[in-house]
């Protein structure tokens, strides 16, 4: 009898080290944020960064798949916020105010925090942001074909005051937000057509508006590679075309917004047989920009490739240092803001292993380096679990 | 070494978690507590209902049943303890790659970790860029290439050796269990189940290619078709490592 005791007491101390030591998904509690520190009003004012981690959806089989918001004080300093997952998730930030998601609820941090539980759980993100003109927050998420055969984005949106639900009743393939509407290439899959529409919110509802389909004569089967953006005229995206299973050619759509007129522009092609994702970006979602009438791109060899909308010319002006090339991630995140590009980088030869690179748009310098610690430590401390970056954003 | 010393320890626990209890009653509930703690997220009495079928059907015990379960289990747990200690000897570093593209009817594998066990966890390719795949809660999905994220070091994509019709009809028939098919926790007597209805990951394809070109998309047979047994059947081929 005592050895029976004794065996089990000897399985229960060894189930407790494993599970710890290999399968415990909370974070480390020296880099771990309460609920009590997100929710003070302070809680954003020294503040430089926020990113968004996930574990996919495959992981959540057992409940237990988690997402963090990492917030990078001004010491250089990461901490981390834990919540359920959400496979794509991400972040809208707006004058100081953030929002994260997971699949049960919204959040709002800032001057007043807020929390939202959703009544129907979502498990996979598209694409969130701030609608200024409708003072709205916006989620959408990759909800899945519906039982009637139609296809689900849902939607939450709101913002202090509430958040209401939506849904916009299409696959979406690329997405991007304005200060007053949602754009979204829908792709029928099974036809190979895809149509760009737009989006407008609504007191109760959200308005979904045909703008174009994509000619599409050759049949090229196309993938995303960046936001949807826009400038006075145009509507500006940019695709990958299937060449075959190692090649493809980077090609850049505009779309008059009055004339509808749409043109189809090659910026790159690439082939590569052992490193066929190298050329993907970082995260096709933040991955192109437009400013002073340039739309730049950053593609996931670290080139910034840049098109003018005045002039049409394409140029590849600079790259990013030591950019890798074999298409292997290690959380890298890009965030464009007026004349900068931030990039978060890893170097396995650094103390801290991650850190925020500033490249300057216009003369392609690199104008400032931001250390990052902890963040390889709290990613290191989650165990038994893949997590994956898949937002970044800089708060000042 | 340190991968080495967390092999052993995964592996002593895994057979100390495992050994049949000396306080069950039977047999029979001794397989089945092991069955549940190494797939917790399966309900009893699913497994068991799932069990007493088998048995009716094939004139076996329902303790046979649970026995040939807890073996291809415990196979299945010593493969992935093998290749964890595998990608550390060949230094993982532990990236992430996009899964990419690949031709229709094509699948990837890659390690999947639950808080139990590395099951591993494979998708099927319905376009070039897209994936159809069986996810907890959502069941059969679509997501594409280039948003899939998979640990790099020891994630595959592999052809089916079949006609380009089969791996057309077996993409095709995937896809259309989109919306419809929930998720099922249930992989230990999946291959006995039915193609219709819920399903996880490694019986939406191996059903693929059983109903278009009737293939056994299962390297070991058994009651349950695994991930890696869909990775490993014969009738593929490595396309690519990621």
């Amino acid at each position: 009898m005592k050895k029976m005791i004794l065996s089990l007491a000897l399985i229960l101390l060894i189930g407790v080290l494993v599970y710890n030591l290999f399968m415990n998904q909370s974070i480390d509690a020296s880099y771990s944020l309460e609920k009590e520190d997100i929710q003070h009003s302070n809680f954003l004012e020294d503040k430089k960064a926020v990113m968004y981690f996930s574990t996919t959806a495959d992981q959540d089989m057992d409940d237990k798949g988690i997402s963090l918001a990492v917030f990078l004080n001004n010491k250089g300093e990461a901490d981390a916020y834990q919540m359920k997952s959400l496979e794509l998730g991400n972040l809208s930030v707006h004058d100081r105010e953030v929002m994260l998601t997971d699949k049960n609820s919204v959040r709002l941090i800032g001057n007043h925090y807020k929390e939202f539980n959703m009544k129907k759980s979502q498990y996979t993100g598209e694409r969130s942001g701030y609608l200024k003109a409708k003072d709205l927050h916006v989620t959408i998420f990759n909800t899945g074909v519906n039982k009637n055969g139609g296809y689900d984005s849902n939607v939450w949106y709101g913002n202090n005051s509430g958040f209401q639900t939506a849904n916009i009743p299409h696959y979406i393939l690329a997405s991007g937000i304005t200060d007053n509407e949602v754009l979204i290439l829908a792709q029928d899959i099974e036809k190979n057509l895809y149509s760009l529409k737009n989006v407008m919110f609504k007191e109760s509802d959200v308005h979904v508006k045909d703008l174009v389909t994509l000619d599409n004569k050759t049949n090229s089967e196309y993938s995303v590679r960046s936001p949807i953006l826009s400038d006075q005229d145009y509507y500006y995206f940019i695709l990958s075309e299937f060449v075959n299973n190692t090649s493809e050619h980077t090609v850049l759509f505009s779309v008059h917004k009055k004339t509808r007129k749409q043109e189809k522009i090659q910026l790159d092609s690439y082939s590569d047989e052992k490193h066929p994702t190298a050329s993907i970006p970082y995260n096709v979602k933040n991955s192109a920009y437009l400013n002073n009438g340039i739309l730049y791109y950053l593609n996931g060899l670290g080139e910034i490739i840049t098109f003018d909308t005045q002039t049409k010319k394409v140029d590849k002006p600079f790259t990013l240092k030591n950019a890798p090339q074999d298409g292997v991630r290690h959380n890298e995140e890009i965030y464009f803001n007026n004349d900068h590009v931030y990039v978060l980088r890893y170097d396995e030869d650094t103390k801290e292993k991650y850190r925020i690179e500033k490249y300057s748009l216009v003369t392609g310098e690199q104008v400032e380096t931001i250390k990052i610690n902890g963040l390889d430590d709290i990613l290191k401390s989650i165990k038994g679990k893949s997590i994956h970056s898949y937002d970044f954003k800089m708060l000042n | 070494m340190k991968k080495h010393v967390v092999t052993t320890v995964l592996a002593f626990c895994l057979v100390a978690f495992s050994a049949p209890s000396a306080f069950a009653q039977s047999h029979s509930s001794s397989y089945t507590d092991e069955i549940l703690q190494m797939q917790p997220d399966l309900k009893k009495e699913d497994l068991l209902s799932s069990v007493r079928s088998i048995a009716k059907n094939t004139g076996d015990t329902e303790e046979a049943v649970l026995k040939q379960i807890v073996k291809e289990l415990k196979q299945d747990q010593m493969k992935a303890s093998k290749e964890a200690e595998k990608v550390g000897t060949m230094g993982g570093k532990g990236g992430t790659v996009p899964v990419g593209n690949s031709s229709k009817g094509d699948f990837f594998y890659t390690a999947s970790q639950t808080a139990y066990l590395n099951h591993g966890h494979v998708g099927m390719y319905y376009t070039s860029s897209t994936i159809v795949e069986s996810v907890p809660d959502t069941g059969v999905r679509t997501i594409s290439t280039t948003l899939r994220k998979v640990d790099q070091g020891d994630a595959q994509v592999k052809s089916v050796t079949t006609s380009s019709a089969n791996r057309e009809n077996a993409a095709n028939w995937a896809y259309s269990r989109v919306g419809i098919d929930d998720y099922s926790y249930n992989f230990v007597t999946n291959r006995k189940t039915s193609h219709i209805g819920d399903k996880n990951c490694s019986k939406l394809i191996w059903s693929a290619y059983v109903l278009h070109g009737n293939l056994d998309l299962d390297v070991d047979g058994g009651l349950g078709v695994y991930p890696r047994d869909v990775r490993d059947a014969p009738d593929t081929r490595l396309i690519r490592n990621i």
